[in-house]
Order: structure tokens, then C-alpha cells, then sequence
């Protein structure tokens, strides 16, 4: 290698000034899209949550034929009679789904409320 | 203890680490900014803007990150076919290649060494540009830059070679702007 070519080597190889960041990374942290994972908690109230419908869900379908009678549906939307009571049967179920996820919904969260600033006061003072 | 790229990139893949995001962001965005910066002949609008969407991108595919490069190669790979789209699009008139094409220059009169050297490489094609930047600035290896570019290690090592004389032709006998 000639000095002409380390000359140019020398060159090429100079390092470069660093450019500041400048809120360049604030910018970018602004232009994420929002967090993609549940927290850990919220998967956990969901995963319960959905449980408990399917398990209502199973046991209605699979129990014994007084909870929910389907052979005799179609009959029963025939007459006027017979489409209200099923309605009421059909909101009666729905309860019997939601009830079970809204109260483990439910104890979770109270499982888990922050304790208030107020509450750490008095359990100070005690 | 200056935590690696493999290291955060496993944190912000995991567990969505924000702050792990931030502190790769931090790490690669001055000699990013700068590879941009000399592609887009000193568009300093322009090259930030490309090289936050490279951020961006990477963000949203790092679940698909496999390692097998480095974490930078990936980045400069992203930032790299960012810029040729652009250039693509500007040039949407035209038969684009960036293996042939190179970039307008400014026509600044500059005399000293640095300035002849930075109006020679300017003549160079978009593609050897690439590479001078990532070998001479960056400092990588011939593999990396392939990785980084898509590119076969071959065209790596002709475009250095083919640049090189090149850019001696170019200082000995400089062209008119």
C-alpha cells in the first residue's frame, strides 16, 4: 500500500461526529403503537372469566336435560305462550353464565385494589 | 455493566420493555442518523424522518428477529431498503438501480482533503456508498455488511475493491460538478 492509499485509508476511516439525540428517541417512543401484552393480571381475570362461562356453558349442555331442554325449543317458539317463557329461560341462562365470570371478575379486582395513600396512613398510625 | 443488543432485544421481545426499546434506540441512533445522512447527500429532514420509520419498523418486527445477524446489521438492513423505497419513489419517473445510481451532488466548492474525499465518495453509486459508510465508518466486516445490505459477500467485496479505484481516479482527476 502506497502512502496515496493510506492517505485515502486515513481518510475513510475518520470517525464520524456523533449526533445528539435531541428528543429523536422521545419521538420515537411517542410513535409506538400501545403496549401489546395484557398485564398479567388482566390475563388472569380473562382466563378465569372465560372459564367460568365455559364450565356454565358444558354443564348446560352436557347436564341433565331439565336445565336446558332443547328438543323441545322449537315447539315452544311456536306458540306466543310458549316464546315468552323460553325468553325468560334464555335471560335465566345468560344469568347463570355471567354470574360465575362477573364474581371471579369481581374478587379479583378487590383482590387486587392499590391500597390508598389513607390506608397506608392509618395502618401507620395503629 | 453496559447491558448487549441481544440482551435488551430479548427484554423488549418478552416482556414489551419500553425502556429496553429506549436505551437501543439511544445506542444506534447517532450512527444511523449519519449513515442516512451521507445517503441522502446531508437531507438531514429527510434522513431523520428515515431513520425514525427504521425505528419504528424494527420495533413492530422484533417478534420475527431470529438472531441470526446482529441486532445492528438488522437495523441497518431495515434502514437500508427504507431508504431505497424512498429513492424509488422519488425517482418513480425513472429507471431506478441502486447498484448504478448515485446521488446528485451539492456542487460546494470545498478544498481540503475531507471535503475532496467527501465529494469523490458522493460520485460513488448509492450501493458503494452504503458500503464505504458501514465498512470504513461503522467498522464492519464484510459478512455483516452483507447481511446488513442483502447483499452476496462477493458484491461486498467488488463494490469495496471497484469503489477504492474508483475514488483514486476521482482525487487524482476530480470531474466538474
Amino acid at each position: 500500500m502506497d502512502t496515496r492509499d493510506e492517505k485515502l485509508e486515513g481518510l475513510l476511516r475518520i470517525v464520524e461526529p456523533p449526533i445528539a439525540d435531541d428528543g429523536f428517541s422521545e419521538a420515537i417512543l411517542a410513535r409506538l403503537p400501545p403496549t401489546r401484552r395484557l398485564s398479567a393480571r388482566t390475563a388472569r381475570c380473562l382466563s378465569l372469566a372465560a372459564a367460568a362461562c365455559i364450565g356454565s356453558l358444558v354443564t348446560l349442555v352436557a347436564g341433565p336435560p331439565e336445565i336446558l331442554p332443547l328438543d323441545l325449543l322449537p315447539a315452544a317458539l311456536a306458540e306466543p305462550d310458549g316464546m315468552v317463557a323460553t325468553l325468560l329461560r334464555a335471560a335465566a341462562l345468560a344469568a347463570l353464565l355471567t354470574v360465575p365470570a362477573a364474581w371471579l371478575l369481581y374478587a379479583e379486582m378487590v383482590e387486587h385494589v392499590p391500597e390508598s395513600a389513607a390506608a397506608k396512613k392509618i395502618a401507620r398510625t395503629r | 455493566v453496559l447491558e448487549s443488543d441481544a440482551a435488551l432485544v430479548a427484554r423488549v421481545v418478552a416482556a414489551d420493555d419500553r425502556a429496553a426499546f429506549e436505551l437501543l434506540v439511544r445506542r444506534h441512533q447517532s450512527p444511523l442518523r449519519n449513515f442516512l445522512r451521507r445517503l441522502t447527500r446531508e437531507d438531514v429532514a429527510r434522513a431523520d424522518d428515515l431513520a425514525q420509520d427504521t425505528f419504528i419498523k424494527a420495533y413492530r418486527a422484533l417478534g420475527d428477529f431470529r438472531g441470526e445477524a446482529s441486532f445492528r446489521s438488522w437495523l441497518y438492513r431495515i434502514a437500508y431498503h427504507g431508504f431505497l423505497n424512498d429513492e424509488r419513489a422519488r425517482h418513480a419517473h425513472a429507471e431506478f438501480d441502486e447498484a448504478v445510481h448515485s446521488p446528485a451532488t451539492d456542487g460546494t466548492a470545498r478544498s481540503d482533503d475531507l471535503a475532496d474525499i467527501g465529494r469523490a465518495l458522493a460520485r460513488l453509486t448509492l450501493r458503494q456508498q452504503a458500503v464505504f459508510d458501514l465498512h470504513y465508518r461503522k467498522g464492519m466486516a464484510h459478512g455483516e455488511i452483507a447481511a446488513a445490505l442483502d447483499l452476496p459477500l462477493g458484491t461486498v467485496k467488488s463494490d469495496l475493491t471497484r469503489g477504492q479505484a474508483r475514488l483514486r481516479e476521482l482525487l487524482d482527476c476530480p470531474e466538474p460538478d
